[in-house]
């Protein structure tokens, strides 16, 4: 990809965006242990607002059980949202029907982590790639089998695997597979829920290179959710960090590694491992505890209690999600924060400089 | 120094109806007091089979067939299972990657911790008590009498990993095998069980064999490192002339396929092109040569482990630097500075 499109998507971005979610929840409902005590509510997605446009990636980043699934399956309206809705060409994903939504579902595919437990065992790929085609009519029974051969060449598969069953294939190629079957219907945007997390290093790089050499020729826009820091990074233009059911800090990536404001992303950051025996830390900070070990909070700041920064004022009122304000040639567009203490802490230091 | 363990030509086979299939090959190593070892590689490289192999783990169909695994000058592999019953979860201990199938479901926390203890210290049951509350506080579990009675699923993933690592450091371990074990876990609890290991290492003078797939926890944590390949070590170095010499293509492959957090976004990453080959147990010659973009004709020679000793630019070699390629050890290859140049912006494969 090159770094100028990289900038310019990066940088503000000028026209309407392409999708857009604006303050989506979705809650759970648990039976508590003892009878009749009151059901237990899990706000897996907790008020959560952004845009995507055209042709960028937006990565989102979290810990398992922050809710970036189940917001990644909100988006293409595999769920129903609770509350809130998500925006696409001028509709509202929730009020649409399955009739009305059918249309839509072609332009929001979505790649998921266990390509395995998704494809189905019992048909042979040619099933598997050829059912959605027909289904939306995009192709008919005549066309169909050249359409499944491109696909394959595009994800570089051999013609030959038509005939073959998901199980006769290794985790990087069955992931190949996955890709082949979203790009079939010509979205324009793919929700890609962990897509290498189960691959070997080797082969992660592989289906990394594949999802950008798709994007660029494709148009696509990606929503790329993984819990490494790392892979996000690399495909992300901008990244998004969620904490329980809320994203906490969204930034163009390359800022939001050289600036991490968010005192749980720069934890995030200080824990992922440096590939450098040389620049080994002594003593990193570390937060405490876990997410599970500490549900949501019943007010304040999801993340105050395991935060360094946590003043008693975190424990009353809930952050939102604000640009933060730079002083002069520093202004970064669109690095959103949900901390007023680290925000007041920056604009302090930068006061002083 | 003192050395802990001793691994000399160790080689395991399983059999099946299929007939039998000798999935590790040649692995010999050692390790002293206090010091971490780390072997990396990807799924099927042999690496949990080795560490299963010295702990006298194998599934029924497998065995070691060649070698001899010396534990502070025992053989282990001579020895009877109660004798090894000794030995193993008291001085030598394993953490494995799955705690939750691990550990027993219909058993506490706590039944399970003083289990280990009663049986290899003796101590009285007041005193075996004190031990585990004080070992499930030293890894991180606060209010370890709630953790006692609790059970295996009523926990997090991570508090389950550290219940596990209490129950191997039960009886101060003079060796600690750890295959993989935070990779199912979040980053920032990865990071907190890492600094409890260093910690382990640094207070107590344990010995850590750290099994992984991730080069950069090896950066992290390791003194020296294994490199594994197809069931073969395939590059063996302290860990700084491993990552500012590595010399088998299969080495550097890996580094140049995971990204870091420190690249420039304009860092194009290079695969390895296909996939571990599938019969590579009958394949005489280098197992990564259908993979390697060095690949000349005399690879398929048997490739022995051999010291590499040249001078790159103003280093010193260093004399374990071992490797499995007659290519680097003859100095045919490029130097790694141009490889790390290759990786800067250029349109990749």
């Amino acid at each position: 990809m090159n770094s100028e499109w990289r900038q310019s998507a990066a940088a503000g971005f000028a026209e309407n965006p392409l999708l857009s979610v604006s303050e989506l929840r979705r809650y759970y409902y648990a039976r508590s242990r003892r009878l009749l005590a009151r059901r237990r509510t899990i706000r897996a997605v907790d008020g959560v607002s952004f845009d995507l446009y055209e042709g960028e990636t937006l990565g989102l980043v979290g810990e398992s059980g922050s809710g970036k699934s189940t917001l990644g399956r909100q988006l293409v309206g595999l769920e129903r949202p609770t509350a809130g809705s998500v925006h696409y060409r001028g509709h509202v994903l929730s009020r649409l029907d399955a009739r009305e939504l059918a249309p839509i579902r072609t332009d929001l595919q979505m790649i998921f982590q266990d390509s395995y437990a998704s494809l189905n065992p019992r048909k042979p790929i040619f099933d598997i790639l050829s059912a959605p085609l027909l289904y939306h009519g995009l192709e008919t029974r005549a066309t169909v089998e050249r359409r499944v051969d491109e696909l394959l060449a595009m994800v570089g598969l051999a013609a030959n695997a038509k005939a073959r069953y998901p199980h006769e294939f290794s985790g990087g190629q069955r992931q190949r597979l996955g890709i082949a079957r979203a790009i079939s219907v010509n979205p324009r945007v793919i929700v890609c829920d962990e897509p290498v997390s189960a691959l070997d290093v080797s082969i992660q790089a592989q289906i990394l290179n594949l999802l950008l050499d798709l994007q660029e020729e494709l148009g696509l826009t990606y929503l790329f959710i993984g819990h490494g820091l790392s892979v996000v990074n690399y495909m992300s233009d901008r990244i998004a960090v969620m904490y329980l059911g809320k994203i906490v800090e969204l930034a163009p990536a390359e800022e939001l590694f050289r600036r991490p404001l968010h005192p749980y992303t720069r934890a995030l950051i200080a824990a992922a491992p440096i590939p450098d025996p040389r620049l080994r830390r002594p003593d990193v900070e570390l937060l405490e505890g876990d997410i599970s070990s500490h549900n949501a909070p019943v007010s304040g700041c999801n993340f105050q209690p395991r935060c360094p920064l946590a003043e008693s004022a975190c424990r009353s009122l809930e952050p939102a999600l604000t640009e933060v304000c730079r002083y002069g040639e520093r202004a970064v567009d669109g690095h959103l924060l949900a901390c007023p203490v680290a925000a007041r802490e920056l604009m302090k230091k930068e006061g002083e400089t | 120094m003192t050395r802990l363990l001793d691994v000399r030509g160790l080689e395991t086979t399983f059999s099946s109806d299929f007939g039998e299939k000798t999935v590790l090959n040649e692995v010999s190593f050692q390790i002293d007091k206090g010091e971490i070892l780390g072997i990396v590689g990807e799924s099927g490289s042999g690496k949990s089979v080795t560490a299963l192999s010295i702990m006298g783990l194998l599934a029924a169909n497998g065995r070691v067939s060649r070698g001899e695994v010396y534990f502070k000058g025992e053989n282990l592999l001579a020895l009877d299972e109660k004798a090894l019953d000794r030995v193993r979860g008291h001085r030598l201990t394993m953490v494995f990657q799955d705690a939750l199938s691990s550990l027993d479901p219909v058993f506490t926390i706590g039944n399970q911790i003083l289990e280990s203890i009663r049986a290899h210290l003796r101590l009285p049951r007041q005193e075996a008590r004190q031990r585990a509350l004080r070992l499930l506080d030293q890894v991180g579990l606060g209010d370890p009498e709630r953790i006692m009675a609790a059970y295996p699923h009523t926990l997090s993933g991570g508090m389950r990993q550290r219940a596990m690592i209490a129950i191997a450091l039960a009886c101060d371990p003079d060796l600690l095998i750890a295959d993989e074990p935070t990779t199912a876990l979040d980053v920032t609890i990865q990071a907190q069980i890492m600094a409890l290991l260093g910690r382990l290492r640094r207070d107590t003078g344990m010995g850590l064999i750290l099994i992984t797939h991730d080069i950069g926890l090896i950066a992290e944590m390791a003194d020296r490192v294994l490199v594994m390949y197809a069931g073969q070590i395939v590059e063996q170095s302290d860990v700084f002339t491993l990552f500012d010499q590595p010399a088998h293509p299969y080495t550097r492959a890996l580094m140049l396929a995971v990204p870091t957090l420190r690249d420039s976004r304009e860092r194009r990453l290079r695969p390895i092109a296909g996939v571990v080959p599938e019969n590579y147990e009958s394949m005489t010659g280098c197992r990564f040569r259908d993979r390697c973009r060095y690949a000349v004709a005399a690879c398929a020679e048997p490739q022995p482990l051999v010291p590499f000793a040249l001078n790159v630019g103003e280093r010193l070699p260093d004399p374990g630097h071992l490797v499995r390629c007659h290519r680097a050890a003859a100095g045919e290859l490029p130097t790694t500075c141009s490889v790390l140049l290759e990786s800067a912006p250029e349109s990749a494969s």
